[in-house]
């Protein structure tokens, strides 16, 4: 009835995306007797040679599979935590957190009431309403332990490491878990096909790898056949590629946050780790970005620039092989990293592990739903956009999010787990303020109880930050045990 | 406040439909901004849609403030834990549809993977007997889920087998209680207005003209106001479902009743069975191209397990959708948007998901926005839900003993429900999704139960040696026997009611209790 298991799976690619990636398959599909060999591509060529990496809550909550210590990862990679994005526009200044609103989940409809009532008040955030937003504002972060079930959904974080230092970590757990890992792979590697599926590849070396599945990280796509015509995702319309310039500097963290600033229509995405300061510029347009980088204060810093396309594959998984390079899933921003996107992926792909025969009907599957992960990413991706005035539009995204919040302060439901709803209303609520529609089901509440309701909510979350440790203390802590 | 400064709702028909939605807006809308009323007519009578539920209808008592022993007491309710289904694979199978989860992942591998290898090696219980839901169903027991659990007594939900009519009234006192209008009458015309095609008003057979600014239709199959004055065109889903007529009565009560709602497939279609505390609803829904009106009631009555509390009546329907169930101003609940029979006791639930939505994206009082679109959107997505569902039951029957089982058997599916089939089919998957009814377990448990053995399993759980698969297993079935041995009967729960002594547990919008 079962056929042919899996027995081996091999990931072609560079930089970190291969080393996590490799450890995660590694420690997932150990317990099933399937071998992992990773294919390192030699070159510096298209690596991402940022100096942190960011690791979304998403990710970090695959460590456990992994048999990473958090706080030992933490540590050793010299990481800096992120209670979620800092928003700061010409106008506005607003929180988007990776934790929930409000202290509960009855808390929602409290949520929704905010809209109107803060509006009326001139307060253009949410941010009084999340732990997350008040900790990081008053300069305050904690991990929340397996006693306080209920702070745990509040304070959820990414991290932000040193990149060197986590490839270092991540070699060391390959080496721990057992996966055989190929290096120096100089010359575009020999594909040899079976049968429309990819049987093995030939090193520069002369060494011959075989396995029943592949999984290319590479930039250039190693493994995609040359003649194969690609689908693309349309995945916007208004823009295809965007300009990025990048720098970074020695400096200490202000707040478990990550900033999204403004400045002559260009995107400012700073991150800290414990002590790199990681600056991204993101625009439409090279001249402006280059003006503003000559530009004072930003001029004394040596900003490396290059050019990220949008990039989506409409079938992700082709035959035996899963196309999760540069040039197949990509959505430049400071949402969504490649390797939140990889690992998105990976994770579904595990779910449904398939025999070492192709089953179309899975293929298929797996391709609807991270199309439908892809599609929900790049729209919160694109709507940060509108921070700098881009109007940039998920193709297909008809109503858009924007629509449906700026007139109904409803969320359209999502379909996958790539988005938060917290995030999308903080994120909405700061970029457009209150909805056209107040929410009918609150008609009958009066306004001066739920003023009453909202005061008891804040100062109860104001309490609570104000009783976490300061920031840089918890991480001299930290870094010092 | 003065009546013309307010905004007018206008219920159209006083059904299930219309007294569920008119208490919602009672309780939520402002008096002082709206005024809502309905009309319905004594000498129509209402089709009386859903005396089985599904758990949802839970959540929404709780959103009204309703008292739960209070509603059971006063719509003569009894407790369902699923819906048990006869003859639907092989002639003589029988499996339940559960309210609840059927065993754990192990390493990420899900449960009925495992359940699998060991079926194929002939070493496998049925699969319900993995389910706690299940096992308390069929040994006639009863009790509430415990949320804190973390063994089966926490991984089922719970619904209601009830008097739909009784809780129609029900509703009315509630809603009249909170200044909503009832106007007897009937619809005799409408007027629409030339500029904007939107309803003005309608005509009673009084003579009297109601305007208003929202009208909610909720006049059942017929549809006065979304089909018949905006012609909003009705897709059938005939060709998917084939049954078009029922013949329904009410016998006495013979025995204790059972918790959970019985469908009976026959030569032509199925019979409901479905215990109160008083009663027994029964029903027989056919296709009249193979059955006639009388053969139908006949032989509903000679199936009955008591005497007959009146004449059989003949429901005629189509199966399908209006387009729209949202159109102008104009939206439509209940029968009058759609109908799908009530094959999975989904009927109430669709009323109560419309309602919900309605004030989720309650129209603007400036003129209606992107909510109408999202709406639809979102209605048609639960109608497509609950229809491909039912079209499995009735497409993946085993039944070659006659024409109508083997052309259903032969039926195109519809593109959505033959990839979910084809994933399962070729590799044990179930396929997710997070909008609309119906999770993987309840698919697994018409999928198995109905005798669809996927072609392959997944793989990994051949990795552990086959006794200690099967020492799992067990262990989960064993772990069910146990917990029902403190249950008691169906019929000590509901003795709980009478006296208002059950202290019942939070409500929650899923199928499968708290955890799901």
């Amino acid at each position: 009835m079962s056929e042919q298991p899996l027995k081996h799976i091999a990931i072609v690619g560079q930089g970190v995306e291969l080393w996590f990636s490799t450890v995660f398959l590694t420690a997932a599909l150990k317990p099933f007797n399937v071998a992992v060999t990773c294919i390192e591509l030699g070159g510096c060529a298209n690596v991402n040679t940022a100096p942190l990496e960011a690791l979304s809550p998403q990710v970090l909550r695959l460590l456990k599979l992994m048999q990473i210590g958090e706080l030992d990862l933490i540590r050793q990679c010299r990481g800096g935590y992120s209670l979620g994005l800092d928003c700061r526009s010409v106008h506005n200044r607003f929180f988007v957190p990776h934790g929930e609103l409000g202290l509960e989940p009855n808390d929602s409809v409290l949520v929704g009431a905010a809209y109107s009532n803060y509006a009326k008040r001139g307060i253009h955030n949410l941010d009084a309403l999340s732990v997350a937003a008040t900790a990081a504002q008053q300069g305050k972060f904690a991990v929340v332990g397996t006693d306080r079930p209920d702070l745990q959904a509040l304070l959820r974080y990414g991290v932000h490491l040193e990149t060197d230092r986590l490839v270092n970590f991540l070699k060391h757990q390959l080496t721990r878990l057992g996966a055989t890992h190929v290096s120096a792979v100089n010359e575009p590697p020999v594909i040899s096909l079976n049968r429309g599926q990819i049987a093995s590849l030939l090193c520069s070396s002369g060494k011959k790898i075989c396995a029943d599945f592949w999984i290319d990280l590479s930039a250039n796509g190693v493994l995609q056949e040359a003649s194969k015509n690609v689908a693309m995702h349309s995945l916007l319309s208004g823009c295809s590629a965007v300009q990025v310039a990048q720098s970074w500097r020695e400096a200490p963290p202000n707040s478990a946050a990550r900033q999204l600033s403004t400045a002559e229509n260009v995107l400012h995405d700073t991150l800290n780790s414990a002590r790199i300061e990681q600056s991204s510029l993101y625009s439409d347009s090279e001249k402006a970005l280059a003006d503003l980088c000559a530009s004072k204060p930003l001029a004394r810093f040596d900003w490396q620039f290059s050019k990220k396309s949008y990039c989506a594959l409409a079938s992700i998984w082709d035959e035996n092989c899963l196309r999760l390079g540069e040039r197949a899933l990509q959505i430049p921003g400071p949402a969504f990293s490649r390797l939140s996107l990889i690992m998105a992926a990976l994770v579904q792909f595990v779910d449904q592990l398939p025999d070492a025969g192709v089953k179309p009907a899975l293929i298929q599957s797996y391709n609807r739903n991270m199309s439908a992960y892809i599609n929900e990413a790049f729209s919160f991706n694109a709507t940060m956009f509108t921070l700098v005035n881009k109007s940039y539009r998920a193709a297909g995204d008809v109503p858009s999010q924007s629509e449906v919040f700026s007139r109904t302060g409803r969320l359209l439901p999502a379909a996958t787990d790539a988005v938060e709803p917290q995030q999308w209303k903080s994120l909405l609520y700061g970029l457009m303020g209150a909805p056209a529609l107040t929410d009918i089901t609150l008609d009958r509440i009066a306004s001066g109880d739920v003023n009453k309701a909202l005061n008891e909510l804040e100062k109860k979350i104001h309490g609570i930050a104000s009783s976490m440790p300061n920031y840089a203390d918890f991480l001299v802590r930290l870094l010092g045990r | 406040m003065q009546y013309e400064n307010k905004r007018d709702v206008l219920i159209v028909g006083g059904g299930t439909a219309g007294w569920m939605t008119a208490a919602a807006l009672s309780r939520f809308l402002d008096p002082e901004h709206f005024r809502i009323r309905l009309v319905e007519s004594d000498a129509i009578g209402t089709v009386g849609v859903g005396e089985a539920t599904i758990p949802h209808i839970r959540q929404f008592n709780d959103m009204l403030g309703i008292d739960e022993n209070e509603f059971m007491r006063a719509t003569n309710a009894t407790y369902k834990l699923g819906i048990q289904f006869h003859g639907w694979g092989d002639k003589d199978s029988s499996y339940v549809h559960p309210f609840g989860l059927c065993g754990h992942d192990i390493n990420g591998v899900d449960f009925h993977h495992y359940w699998l290898r060991l079926h194929a090696e002939g070493k496998a219980r049925s699969f319900g007997d993995y389910s706690f839901a299940v096992q308390a169903a069929l040994a006639g027991k009863f009790d509430y889920p415990v949320s804190t659990s973390d063994g089966p007594r926490g991984e089922y939900g719970y619904a209601f087998h009830l008097d739909a009519t009784l809780y129609a009234k029900f509703l009315r006192d509630y809603a009249l209680a909170r200044d909503v209008q009832r106007i007897e009458g009937k619809v005799v015309d409408t007027e629409l207005n030339t500029s904007s095609g939107s309803i003005a008003a309608i005509k009673l057979d009084s003579g009297e003209r109601l305007m208003a600014e929202i009208f909610v239709d909720c006049s059942g199959f017929r549809s006065l106001l979304l089909g018949q004055t905006l012609n909003v065109s009705y897709e059938s889903w005939r060709h998917w479902l084939p049954c078009d007529r029922a013949v329904a009565v009410a016998c006495e009560k013979v025995s204790a009743p059972h918790p959970y709602t019985q469908a009976f497939a026959h030569e032509c279609g199925w019979r409901w069975r479905i215990p109160l505390t008083t009663r027994t609803g029964n029903g027989l829904v056919y296709q009249s191209q193979g059955m006639s009106d009388d053969e139908a009631a006949s032989r509903l009555l000679a199936e009955l397990d008591g005497p007959a509390l009146g004449d059989p009546r003949v429901i005629r329907f189509e199966t399908g959708k209006r387009d729209q169930c949202w159109a102008h101003n104009c939206i439509a609940i209940g029968l009058s948007s759609g109908f799908l029979e009530p094959l999975e006791s989904t009927s109430i639930y669709l009323i109560q998901v419309a309602i919900q939505k309605l004030l989720e994206f309650f129209p603007g009082h400036e003129g209606v926005g992107v909510e109408r679109e999202v709406y639809n959107s979102q209605m048609n997505l639960e109608y497509d839900r609950v229809r491909d569902f039912l079209i499995l039951h009735y497409w993946l029957n085993r039944r070659a003993d006659n024409a109508f089982w083997r052309a259903c058997s032969a039926m195109e599916l519809p593109e959505s429900l033959t990839e979910k089939v084809n994933l399962f089919r070729t590799c044990g998957h179930v396929e997710q999704y997070r909008q609309g009814l119906f999770m993987p377990a309840s698919w697994l448990a018409v999928y198995l139960g109905q005798g669809l053995i996927p072609e392959r399993y997944d793989s990994r759980v051949n990795v552990p040696a086959l006794a200690d698969v099967e020492r799992y297993l067990e262990r989960v079935h064993k772990g069910c026997v146990a917990e029902l041995r403190h249950l008691p009967s169906h019929a000590e729960a509901l003795t709980k009611i009478k006296m208002g002594a059950a202290a019942y547990p939070p409500s929650s919008l899923s199928l499968y209790g708290t955890k799901l």
